[in-house]
């Protein structure tokens, strides 16, 4: 027997959880968008991440539970975090425009009716009820597991795979350029285009030493 | 199974609109940020639902590509609003306006 089984009438273990969970993740996600300090919004995004994990998890998928506590709980939100605390003064960064507050009501109205309207699809649409028996893979790996998610990944959507890892690399080198400021930003631009040749650089590099020898002797 | 997949989905549609009315009113670019997590999210969850729905593992490799993306964008997305903290001090997505968008 299951031990997460209580004799709860009308209200299975899993129906309570499903509840629990969908509820933090909602407030969380409230609180992400009504918070005025990011750091709030940060920390409550950690709260809706969690409780998405949890319900993976219900779904028997722990394998994506497990990279979604990894890679948002643990790496977007530190991110996330690190950038707010990097940029400082909270309080400016909280301000939130004046002009075109009139928008705001009618953005509100855009996002309920598009609420509306999903629920409403997903109410009436019909559908299939879950598989009650879950499939093995090929391989004989049992549903949701690692070694089945890595089976289907690595055959059926190898190309997939590729592309993502080509991504990853060029958000990185993306983020490192972005993150260079002033000189070492602007000599390590002029080292990855090299639109000058070495005699125009060291032409150029001449004529600004001839300037300033002239503005020296201007000024003595 | 107790829960049925309507409710998974369901949640899904209410935690995506909840990202866009984010995305719609605030105007801090963090917040911006963080909001189009959430969506992205929310797709995750109706995509994993969907995956256990049908017992095939095709939702899942999505939702992990997903994700991938996700932290990318987060990547480049908080590049751009540190070089701009460095340029400016505001970070008002009404007050960006060098694009003329």
């Amino acid at each position: 027997m299951n031990p997460l089984e209580f004799d709860i009438p009308g209200a299975p273990v899993e129906v309570l959880l499903f509840a629990m969970f969908s509820l933090t993740a909602i407030v969380g996600a409230l609180r992400v968008v009504m918070a005025s300090d990011p750091f709030h919004s940060a920390l409550s995004l950690l709260f809706n991440f969690v409780s998405l994990g949890a319900l993976y998890l219900m779904l028997d998928q722990p394998f994506v539970a497990l990279a979604q506590i990894l890679v948002y709980a643990g790496a977007v939100v530190v991110l996330f975090l690190f950038v707010i605390a990097y940029l400082g003064d909270r309080r400016e960064l909280a301000t939130d425009a004046i002009r075109l507050r009139w928008l705001r009501p009618i953005a509100a109205l855009l996002a309920l009716s598009l609420a509306t309207l999903l629920v409403g699809v997903v109410i009436a649409s019909n559908f299939p009820n879950a598989v009650q028996e879950l499939p093995e893979t090929g391989a004989g790996f049992s549903f949701g597991s690692a070694q089945a998610i890595g089976e289907v990944f690595l055959t059926d959507y190898v190309l997939a795979f590729e592309i993502t890892s080509v991504v990853l690399l060029v958000a990185a080198i993306g983020g490192i350029i972005l993150g260079l400021t002033g000189r070492a930003r602007h000599e390590r631009m002029r080292k990855l285009m090299q639109t000058r040749s070495a005699d125009q650089q060291k032409k150029s590099y001449d004529q600004a030493a001839a300037a300033a020898h002239r503005d020296r002797e201007l000024n003595s | 199974m107790t829960v049925d997949v309507e409710w998974f989905v369901a949640l899904s549609a209410v935690l995506f609109s909840i990202g866009a009315a984010g995305v719609l009113m605030r105007r801090n670019a963090l917040v911006v940020l963080l909001s189009i997590e959430i969506m992205l999210n929310a797709g995750n969850l109706a995509l994993v639902a969907f995956s256990r729905t049908h017992g095939v593992h095709d939702g899942q490799i999505f939702a992990i590509v997903v994700m991938a993306i996700a932290a990318s964008e987060v990547v480049v997305g908080l590049g751009i609003v540190v070089a701009l903290s460095h340029l400016r001090r505001e970070l008002d997505t009404d007050e960006l306006t060098e694009l003329h968008g």
